[in-house]
């Protein structure tokens, strides 16, 4: 274990970082499975009254409200790795021997976005849920 | 295609997906409806179903928005698969599923929108 931050140490295991990996990763992976198979394979070919009347039980508006938050979590994370692909987000590493420092945590708009994502996917993890349980079915 | 080129597609498709979505939620829908119920529904009636309602001539945007959304779901699998593939021979077999994914998933989903 590298020395140098602290009690920040104790919580070396939690990359953020690599738990972001790891949740655009299930949260593709799910949207994919639900959305071809489910929303395009049975909606569109199988049987659409079979999943409007599946969409309005328990089970279906979990897995519907789950769709959602992992869609505004990809989103979000998926348009953060765009602006660090593009170089939009960029950031100069602390090259230390005891506190070496990746380039995008010295970034102050990577700081700025990861706040803002924060407080957004909490939000959509609010309110999203609250849609799909309690919002109107829209009928123009 | 080099992965450079595949990733770049990748990208611009996901990109194209995040603007639209938003123009057509906050945009183009309350030019019909008003932005407070749209806010105020389920998003599962809404897109794709009930943007097709408001206005027929928008499933031709729907259905750039779904084709775009699948290939880069296809493509976004391949990453995972290509994770999981160990040997050329392995990738070589991944690259060809995905191409017989877009083959087959694309018009399909084309397909499932035009007909709503």
């Amino acid at each position: 274990m590298r020395a140098g931050r602290g009690v920040g140490e104790w919580f070396r295991l939690i990359n953020y970082e690599r738990l972001y990996f790891t949740i655009q990763r299930i949260s593709g992976l799910y949207m994919f499975f639900y959305l071809i198979f489910y929303r395009v394979l049975f909606d569109a070919f199988v049987s659409p009254s079979l999943v409007s009347s599946f969409d309005m039980t328990v089970p279906g508006k979990v897995l519907a409200a789950l769709f959602l938050v992992f869609l505004a979590f990809h989103g979000l994370n998926g348009f953060r790795i765009m602006l660090i692909e593009f170089g939009i987000i960029r950031g100069w590493p602390l090259r230390n021997p005891i506190r070496n420092v990746p380039g995008l945590r010295r970034s102050r708009i990577h700081l700025i976005y990861n706040v803002l994502m924060i407080i957004i996917a909490v939000a959509a993890l609010v309110y999203l849920p609250y849609l799909v349980t309690y919002g109107a079915v829209f009928r123009p | 295609m080099s992965e450079g080129t595949i990733r770049l597609i990748f990208l611009l498709l996901a990109l194209y997906v995040i603007i639209m979505i938003g123009v057509v939620f906050l945009v183009l829908l309350p030019m019909y409806v008003p932005l407070s119920e749209v806010l105020a529904s389920n998003p599962i009636t809404v897109y794709p179903e009930g943007v097709a309602e408001v206005n027929p001539t928008l499933k031709f945007l729907e259905a750039t928005i779904a084709a775009a959304w699948s290939t880069h779901g296809i493509l976004g699998f391949r990453r995972f698969l290509s994770d999981l593939a160990k040997t050329e021979r392995g990738m070589k077999y991944v690259n060809w599923l995905t191409v017989a994914l877009v083959v087959v998933i694309v018009p399909m989903v084309i397909y499932a929108i035009m007909t709503l």
